[in-house]
């Protein structure tokens, strides 16, 4: 059986006593920060990766604040495709939006998901996929909305691998995307261009 | 694809003369270059973190079987079929054995250095499957019948021009007058015909950049997105990836990936990193039915218990490649396999053998620069010169240059009648040269003469410069 040919090679390619486990070390200090300081940190360099960054002050303004930004953007905003209950609840179909619900749809324009978390190293983004938000939705539609808890903005991703341990135990949901922008390429010519193939703007609302 | 590493010299020798791949090679790798080094700057931690990057590979290979052991486990209770192949025809066998019980037509595939590396694409066509690669660089060079011939950017030795000829050809179905001379309508171009592809695909393969034995994930890092539609949309997965890619824990693939993308193309982080785990779950409503992994040897075992183990630390990042003076020359093709570069110049003679493969560890300098800025450490000079040593005891020579080399070293190794020699050339070639102080041609080195001159020696050799200095004697 070529499993055990190749475990039986590699074990001869290393002979005993073998070294000890390596211990993984904290993340860098410099990429730390928490807080309010990991807020700022988040918008920053979410923003250096072209990411527009919303401030809603309550989940209640959200559906305002969703059609504010895009009419800001020249962005239509008509139907929305997302399946997160929290989100559902809140009146976004009074603010003459349509809602669809269930996983992203080929045709879809708009979603919107919620994070797990976001990590303000980078200016990214973590989300689970499940019933509620499908991971389809972060790549088919041009354009992706995304919301976070102010609460959820942590330093760094040692940290958000903490919080999904302690979320998930040991069994993690199919799909953790971790979203640092919005889809690009350099394949031409080698210059960039956003929306290869997944959504060309990437719009995140931190409530 | 089938290697073309013995026809080195020639294909390097047409690569620079070809003045359409040089203004091509002209705009590029300095731009990522240039990005890496903002990136490097803006970490202070980043030499402590390739130090940090290269104890965890070294590691994970000390104990890489009892990894793997973990990593197949967890990766089996989240619900994936882990498959093992020891060469590069069981690893297509198995893939296709898998495409086929799934009646599969058609696949789509993000990009993956190790299916070039099996020839998948041909090997599945072959028996009737459709393959279509879905990053935009392997689409492109999918199309032209090309190897990628950068593992980072597949596309890098084509301009937008060649880009704009290439879908004019293909996409025979769109209209004949269509603008199409900008980036970003060639882009939009390309999704639209790729978004029916990965609608329509039953089967969706990517690589992995790393196995997490913690988790029984597969990472996979893009800016583009299409690996993530590649393992979201069709019915079923299949991951494809070599035994060196299995990493312990998230917070040690979190290193890795940290000096991934600064050493790839500056940035701090790709746009996608998804952590895929086994099939969709039951109250899911996207993703695969059915997730498998394949897990291929083909040589790595070998590497691993050779001199050549270091380079099995090597994560892709393609910055050996972008440094290289050679490669910035030549470009990628003119290596004849699916790894170009300094890390091409080892691992390719490596799995490939060094007979087909003596002229590529020639294809570097020396200078260093490879080495100084790959994120794992790789010794890649030293591993290069190991492969000549091997070639040279091995290789095929002629009869004058054996002889050459028995005088050569029948002079280096005594130092008496090293110096006696030496003297007496130098002196000629001093008198020789003396009107002009220049050679600018001489019955050796024609092509290097050809632009620029040799200084003639001005008629002592350098020992007897510093005997002389250290004597007094002025000069
Ligand atoms: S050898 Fe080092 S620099 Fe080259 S691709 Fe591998 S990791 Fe990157």
């Amino acid at each position: 059986m070529s499993r055990n040919a190749i475990l039986a090679r590699i074990r001869v390619a290393n002979p005993a006593p073998q070294s000890p486990p390596h211990e993984a070390k904290p993340a860098p200090a410099s990429l730390a920060s928490a807080g309010a300081d990991a807020v700022l940190r988040f918008r920053t360099a979410a923003e250096a990766k072209g990411v527009i960054v919303v401030d809603v002050d309550q989940p209640a303004n959200l559906p305002l604040a969703v059609v504010r930004t895009l009419s800001a953007a020249n962005i239509p905003v008509d139907t929305i495709r997302l399946n997160d209950p929290a989100l559902l609840a809140l009146p976004l179909s009074d603010a003459n939006v349509t809602l669809t619900r269930g996983a992203a749809e080929p045709h879809d324009r708009l979603s919107l998901s919620r994070a797990v978390a976001a990590v303000a190293e980078t200016g990214s983004l973590l989300l689970a996929s499940g019933p509620d938000n499908p991971s389809s939705l972060a790549f088919l539609p041009e354009t992706h909305l995304v919301t976070v808890q102010r609460s959820t903005i942590i330093g760094t991703f040692e940290e958000a691998f903490a919080l999904l341990r302690t979320r998930y135990g040991n069994s993690l949901p199919r799909t953790i995307n971790i979203i640092s922008g919005a889809s690009r390429t350099g394949d031409i010519g080698g210059r960039i261009v956003q929306g290869a193939h997944g959504p060309r703007q990437l719009f995140v609302f931190i409530i | 694809m089938k290697p073309d590493t013995a026809q080195f010299r020639e294909n390097a020798a047409a690569a620079i003369a070809d003045p359409r791949l040089q203004s091509a090679l002209a705009k590029l790798p300095g731009g990522l270059v240039a990005q890496r080094r903002a990136a490097v700057t803006a970490l202070p931690e980043f030499e402590a973190l390739r130090d940090e990057a290269r104890a965890i590979r070294d590691a994970t290979l000390a104990n890489l079987a009892t990894h793997l052991e973990a990593f197949e486990a967890k990766a089996t209770a989240m619900g994936s079929h882990v498959h093992w192949a020891t060469d590069a025809d069981e690893a297509r066998q198995t893939i296709s054995n898998i495409c086929n019980t799934a009646n599969a037509r058609l696949v789509i595939k993000g990009k993956s250095m190790v299916t070039e590396e099996i020839g998948l694409n041909a090997y599945l066509q072959n028996s009737g499957i459709e393959v279509v690669e879905s990053d935009l660089g392997e689409y492109i060079i999918q199309k032209r019948g090309e190897a990628p011939s950068h593992i980072i950017a597949p596309a890098i030795h084509l301009t937008e021009a060649d880009v704009e000829a290439d879908f004019r050809s293909y996409h025979t179905h769109l209209d004949r007058d269509r603008e199409l001379g900008t980036p970003e309508r060639l882009v939009a171009e390309a999704r639209a015909v790729l978004r029916e592809k990965f609608l329509n695909a039953d089967v969706g393969i990517t690589g992995a950049n790393f196995l997490i034995s913690e988790t029984g994930s597969s990472i996979i890092v893009t800016n583009e997105g299409n690996g993530d539609l590649t393992q979201i949309l069709p019915r079923i997965h299949i991951v494809v990836a070599t035994i060196d890619k299995v990493v312990p824990t998230l917070d040690e693939a979190m290193t890795l990936l940290r000096v991934l993308a600064r050493s790839a193309t500056g940035q701090d982080m790709t746009a996608y990193t998804t952590l895929a785990t086994g099939p969709r779950r039951a109250d899911d409503l996207d993703g695969p039915t059915k997730c498998h992994i394949v897990l291929i040897d083909n040589g790595r075992t070998e590497m691993l218990a050779s001199d050549m183990r270091e380079a099995l630390r090597c994560i892709r990042c393609g910055a050996c490649m972008n440094h290289c003076p050679v490669y910035n020359a030549i470009g990628g093709h003119a290596y004849g396999w699916v790894y170009p570069g300094p890390i091409g110049a080892v691992l390719t003679p490596a799995l490939l053998g060094i007979t087909e493969t003596r002229h590529l560890p020639n294809a570097s300098t020396f200078c260093g620069a490879c080495e100084s800025v790959c994120p794992v450490k790789i010794p890649l000079v030293s591993l290069m010169r190991t492969w000549r040593e091997r070639a040279h005891n091995q290789g095929p020579r002629t009869r004058g240059a054996r002889i050459l080399a028995k005088l050569w070293s029948a002079a280096a190794t005594r130092p008496a009648l090293y110096h006696l020699l030496a003297r007496f050339a130098v002196a000629i070639a001093g008198a020789l040269g003396r009107a002009k102080g220049r050679f600018r041609r001489l019955p050796i080195a024609r092509g290097w003469l050809k632009h620029r001159d040799l200084p003639a020696p001005q008629g002592r050799t350098f020992q007897q410069l510093w005997k002389e200095a250290e004597r007094g004697v002025p000069r």
